[in-house]
């Protein structure tokens, strides 16, 4: 069979490796999975079922980041000093730092639902954006690192206010009281 | 159609998902009237069994009208219009676990069995609503579901009476005769039961009728005490005594002949500090669970007596007290409940008015408040025990 000019961007487009939703779908419905030593299995899942949601999972990253950052700061107040220049002593960046982060990533872990938990973070953040704000001065020998530093928090800022947002709007009980 | 899918630990939601359809000769399609939640489904909500994925859709204790069969079903006798009680397994009827009576080790339904037996060294059999490592089918918390090997897998009910009176045939009801069952009560025995919870109320009354001479009944929420009692069962509050040295005390000092575990993988206590360190080495992932009743049970335990489990368990357990069950020759049994072995007895018994199952029921509601009622029903609000959802 002879393809006509105008078949040919469709049957380009529909060979071609991307991400459709039914190739999508077909990933969902036979996820791959470890089962030790390196291996993994493929396995069958059932076709009903519903889309999965990106939320729960980000906000379950978020908390096991926050538990890595939390222990950074509880268990090396200095060392977090010391990258970014802060002048503070190590119990205020224990108590402000590693303790908060700890308490969020622990809640967040242990409840990703938790979206008030989610919304406390972004104070959170805002705070430390202030904080790298200020470090963000000639005065400062880390100044670069402080800089580099508020470009992350600013993006994780976005991802935690994004995640707020998205969990603080979901619908359990599908509309029901 | 609707029904409650998971969406990661502690997030269950009622969503829209695909309607189900015939997919094999030996299916049917289930239109789903009564619904519950079970204990085992709160592992699942609260992550503790692996291979969830986002989206599934939960629920092993249903039962409907059989709206559409496949051919290879209705040649085997099940046909629309019939009034059934869908098992949390499904069984093939056929295999070699199957003709000795072990349902819910079926050999030919976990669609998913490498997976199985990688985990577990063997295959179970295929669940509803219960993980990828059990066939990852979905459950029947939903308006309508497929039933694959339908006609050997459910349990047909007469058309008339409440939907409660026979629901709890899908798992909870033969679960508690199981375990008691399974711990071989002889007529002098004190049997103690730990947890209060469905399937221990069912537990409790199947030690009764199997004609154990004393129940003692173990927990700490008071209104799953007093229905204990009000079944017959002594009662021994654990937040109030220590529940090993008061079990000695109630028993001439040996402990009871019979233990049951009917609470399983997230218990708390016997302390704060012993729990959390068992939630500690739980979030390392030095173990998968919070073996606490189980320990207790087999220390209580009667030299020479039986620990019988129907509490869920899913993957490794820290500090097993396997030099008391060893010592002690005491005989362990346990294993998912093999339903269909106990469905048409407990069927009688349910039709000559023996057992009444309705007295566990506290909650009922819509579909689509499920994910409410599985808080309620984890955080043990409202005096709730047993929730049935209709869709």
């Amino acid at each position: 069979m002879t393809m006509t000019a105008s078949e040919a961007p469709a049957a380009f487009l529909s060979k071609a490796p991307w991400p459709t939703r039914e190739r999508l779908s077909r990933l969902a419905r036979s996820p791959s999975m470890q089962i030790g030593r390196g291996k993994s299995l493929t396995v069958s899942t059932d076709r009903v079922r519903a889309a999965p949601a990106i939320s729960p999972s980000l906000s379950m990253n978020i908390g096991m980041t926050a538990i890595g950052l939390g222990l950074w700061g509880l268990l090396f107040p200095r060392h977090v000093s010391r990258v970014l220049g802060i002048q503070a002593p190590p119990a205020v960046v224990r108590t402000l730092f590693g303790a908060r982060e700890l308490w969020t990533g622990f809640t967040l872990a242990g409840d990703p639902t938790k979206a008030g938990m989610l919304w406390t973070r972004v104070a959170g953040d805002i705070f430390d954006i202030a904080v790298l704000r200020s470090l963000d001065n000639p005065g400062n020998r880390r100044r670069g690192a402080a800089k580099a530093a508020l470009g992350v928090v600013l993006a994780v800022t976005a991802l935690d206010a994004i995640t707020a947002v998205r969990m603080s709007k979901v619908d359990r009980n599908g509309g029901a009281r | 159609m609707k029904a409650l899918c998971w969406q990661g630990k502690k997030d269950i939601r009622c969503e829209e998902v695909p309607d189900p359809i015939i997919e094999d000769p030996t299916d049917a399609i289930i239109r789903v009237t009564s619904t519950c939640i079970c204990g085992s489904d709160l592992h699942l909500m609260n992550g503790f069994v692996p291979t969830m994925c986002l989206g599934d859709v939960l629920g092993h204790e249903p039962m409907g009208e059989v709206v559409e069969v496949g051919p290879e079903a209705q040649a085997k006798g099940l046909k629309v219009g019939d009034r059934v009680v869908v098992p949390f397994q499904m069984v093939c009827g056929e295999c070699e676990q199957c003709r000795k009576g072990n349902y819910s080790v079926c050999q030919r339904t976990n669609r998913n069995a490498d997976l199985a037996k990688a985990f577990f060294g063997d295959t179970t059999a295929g669940l509803f609503g219960y993980s990828h490592i059990t066939g990852g089918y979905a459950g029947g918390q939903a308006e309508y579901m497929r039933v694959p090997f339908a006609a050997t897998t459910v349990i047909k009910v007469p058309n008339d009476g409440p939907d409660e009176r026979y629901l709890f045939l899908s798992d909870i009801l033969p679960t508690g005769w199981q375990a008691a069952v399974q711990a071989d009560i002889q007529p002098d025995d004190v049997v103690a039961i730990w947890g209060c919870g469905p399937v221990a109320q069912f537990a409790i009354m199947a030690a009764r009728l199997l004609g154990a001479r004393r129940v003692i009944a173990i927990d700490d929420v008071p209104e799953r005490l007093e229905m204990a009692r009000r079944q017959g069962a002594e009662i021994l509050d654990r937040s109030q005594a220590n529940v090993l040295q008061t079990l000695k005390e109630m028993t001439d000092g040996h402990g009871p002949e019979k233990c049951i575990d009917a609470v399983g993988i997230e218990a708390h206590g016997p302390t704060k500090v012993l729990e959390l360190i068992d939630r500690v080495q739980s979030a390392l992932k030095l173990e998968t669970e919070r073996p606490i009743a189980l320990r207790e049970a087999i220390m209580a335990c009667k030299a020479a007596g039986t620990v019988s489990v129907p509490g869920v368990y899913g993957g490794m357990s820290n500090a097993f007290p396997m030099g008391a069950l060893m010592n002690k020759g005491l005989t362990l049994r346990t294993g998912q409940t093999h339903v269909k072995r106990y469905a048409d007895d407990l069927l009688r018994r349910i039709e000559e008015g023996e057992i009444d199952p309705t007295f566990v029921v506290t909650h009922t509601a819509s579909l689509d408040r499920g994910p409410d009622m599985y808080k309620t029903f984890r955080d043990k609000q409202d005096g709730c025990v047993k929730v049935v959802l209709k869709p």
